[in-house]
């Protein structure tokens, strides 16, 4: 169910996230198809060798770049099999097969259980800017436990994957042997695709607090940017996400009172207490653990408790090694993205700013750098020095434009609210008709003014 | 169940979901999509309309197999196209509905009382989309410090809790204006396509809906 749109221009060192579904055994292999549309960006001829088109035959290569089987050999290219065979998730077990070009092109439908290539956008569903997409309906009610108790992964019963038109596409050759432009690689793009038919999701980078844009802008590693091919191959980090999937692996859960939440949040300093689940065999090939908390801090005790002293959304790794009879060597590292969310109190700020006669702007300060440690604000307005009695108004907007009626003093209370608590901060506020206001901490008597909220909508927003 | 999955959500950043569909027999369907970055030149090009409009409404429908995210806006003034004073709904494939998930992670969000600047295209349906996904969509929020109009791009998952008001500033060195954007798309609007192609957008439509640059055939 985890799946971020991604923009081909961050940097390397990325993770990998699961998306939540994956193929169960007796789904493999994966059957696919083509519909019969030929994009006239790519090679039309048909291959000599094996009898298929270029978009036929770099369908099967999307398939292999993740996990060469025997099947590749078969049926692709010789040139393709000693030219762009790259390391693949060796211990991943899953296979697939290419059933071959099926007509029609009403318009993509993964509930038909058919996983199928089409390659102009035929429902025109994906704006200017989007060059792949795959699009997979996860049926919850077959559903496989991969590992532990509670983490449960949804059975694929069908993936489609749709390429806009109007991309100028590119053949890993073209591409290598040099361009300008726009033009994107469609075998980088479509691995990257089978990537997330298979289950694979984006990520954040190690140390992101995965609650800035960072998060939608990153990628899993293997894809295609404008004319290069330096991220067409796959990484450990790739490797490491199959492998999850379809091969060992061990993960952990944070451990909280609620036994159904996959998520921790609360007031600094917070403790988080984390537990493993894997197969009983696979725990018992484990070697190491590393953890790290995503505030620097690290251990590798096997079950470790820890306390988050500051503010932040924080992702939890923790790196395993272990030795199998089947594949030898194995590592990976389990990624949470920003499971633990520590929040201080609410740090609420504000001034005036004059606008215009007995218009105020207010600028509100009030400390968003972590997303999700304020979620509510309410702005009470008083008259006279102190806020006591009812205010005249109270409104929830962000950044609202007073409007006073009459000079004088008014109190204005701004309180922030979220998972660290709550707190306020009271100004008193001159209002002057002609000129700046000022902050005081004393007050004169109020006038008995009214007040006019212009911007600010009288929308209490809830969790 | 969709309270409780949209709360976890919320405070969780991102979640492995399993755990939480394992509740119930849900049927979510999920996109993940491969971007092109746009610049605004390209973005502005790519637009039918570019407006300055508030958020008055955002719902999901389901049409047909999909859900939709729809936000209805009041448009203040178009920087492309005409639209002043007009109402829009803006479509976006993906959001929940009852137990229904649809995500398209990278897409808009929209919540009621922001004030955005939108590049919209206009796909063969009719329906009005946000040019590159979240690319195309600038909240408005006053700089805390200077007082001046800024624009923040953020998004969260569709199925997660998004407010406007809540979301976090954009580092000092790296605040973009309104002024800013709006006269590079005024200016691109009057100079018009450089005839260069832009990834999902066809030729034939990108002279339709622009002028075409000194030189360009």
């Amino acid at each position: 169910m985890v799946a971020a749109a991604l923009l081909l221009f961050a940097p390397s060192a990325f993770g990998f996230e699961l998306t939540g579904w994956v193929y169960a055994p007796e789904q493999l292999p994966v059957n696919f198809y083509m519909t019969d549309y030929m994009e006239d960006s790519l090679p039309q001829e048909v291959d000599v060798e094996t009898g298929r088109t270029y978009q036929e035959n770099v369908a099967i290569k999307m398939f292999c770049n993740w996990h060469w089987t025997p099947y590749c050999d078969e049926v692709l290219p010789a040139r393709w099999v000693t030219d762009y065979q790259y390391e693949d998730a060796n211990c991943a077990i899953f296979d697939y097969e290419y059933k071959g070009i099926e007509p029609g092109n009403e318009g993509e439908d993964p509930s038909d259980g058919v996983v199928k290539f089409y390659w102009d956008d035929p429902k025109d569903a994906h704006a200017t800017g989007v060059n792949a997409v795959t699009i997979t309906r996860s049926d919850q009610s077959f559903y496989v436990k991969r590992v532990g108790a509670t983490k449960i992964y949804g059975v694929i019963p069908g993936n489609d994957i749709v390429f806009n038109n109007d991309i100028d596409w590119g053949t890993t050759e073209e591409i290598e042997a040099g361009c300008s432009g726009d033009v994107r690689g469609v075998e980088a793009t479509g691995t990257h695709e089978v990537g997330h038919l298979l289950g694979m999701a984006h990520s954040c980078e190690q140390d992101d607090a995965c609650n800035s844009n960072t998060l939608q802008t990153a990628t899993m590693y293997y894809s295609g940017g404008p004319c290069a091919t330096d991220r067409n191959s796959i990484n450990d980090d790739d490797i490491t996400g199959i492998t999850a999937l379809y091969g060992p692996f061990v993960r952990f859960n944070i451990i909280t009172e609620n036994d159904d939440s996959t998520a921790v949040s609360g007031k600094a300093p917070l403790e988080v207490c984390f537990e493993l689940e894997a197969e009983e065999e696979t725990l018992a090939e484990i070697q190491t653990i590393e953890w790290a908390f995503g505030d620097g801090e690290t251990s590798t005790e096997s079950e470790p408790c820890h306390t988050f002293e500051t503010q932040g959304q924080f992702t939890i790794n923790a790196t395993f090694t272990g030795i199998s009879e089947a594949c030898g060597d194995w590592d990976h590292t389990q990624r949470e993205l920003g499971i633990v969310l520590v929040c201080g109190e609410p740090e609420p700020g504000f001034e005036l700013l004059p606008v215009n006669g007995l218009t105020y702007q207010s600028l509100n300060q009030t400390v968003v750098d972590t997303y999700g440690c304020v979620d509510g604000l309410t702005w009470e307005v008083f008259k006279g020095g102190s806020a006591s009695g009812d205010p005249l108004f109270e409104y929830n907007s962000w950044s609202p434009k007073f409007v006073f009626e009459e000079e004088g003093d008014y109190t204005i209370r701004l309180t922030a609210v979220g998972p660290g608590g709550e707190s306020s901060v009271e100004n008193v506020i001159t209002i002057e008709k002609t000129r700046s206001c000022s902050t005081t901490s004393g007050g004169g008597a109020g006038l008995g003014a009214g007040l006019i909220a212009l911007a600010g909508l009288l929308l209490r927003r809830r969790r | 169940m969709l309270t409780r999955l949209l709360t976890n959500l919320t405070l969780g950043g991102a979640l492995a979901l399993g755990g939480v569909f394992a509740l119930g027999a849900l049927s979510p369907r999920v996109e993940a999509t491969t971007l092109s970055t746009l610049s605004v030149e390209q973005m502005t090009d790519a637009s039918d309309l570019i407006v300055r409009a508030t958020v008055t409404e955002v719902w999901v429908e389901q049409l047909g197999e999909d859900l939709w995210t729809r936000a209805q806006i009041t448009v203040h003034s178009s920087l492309k196209g005409e639209a002043a004073g007009r109402t829009l709904v803006i479509d976006q494939l993906g959001g929940v509905l009852r137990n229904e998930v649809v995500l398209v992670v990278g897409a808009p969000r929209f919540s009621v009382g922001e004030e955005v600047i939108v590049f919209l295209e206009k796909n063969s349906a009719g329906q009005l989309l946000v040019v590159g996904m979240n690319q195309g969509k600038y909240t408005v929020r006053i700089d805390p410090n200077s007082g001046e109009e800024m624009l923040v791009r953020f998004t969260v998952r569709q199925d997660r809790w998004y407010d406007h008001n809540f979301i976090p500033n954009p580092p000092v060195a790296e605040r973009v204006y309104v002024p800013e954007l709006e006269s590079q798309v005024r200016a691109r609007v009057a100079l018009g396509w450089d005839g260069k192609p832009i990834p999902g957008a066809s030729e034939a439509r990108l002279r339709e809906i622009n002028r075409l640059q000194p030189g360009v055939k």
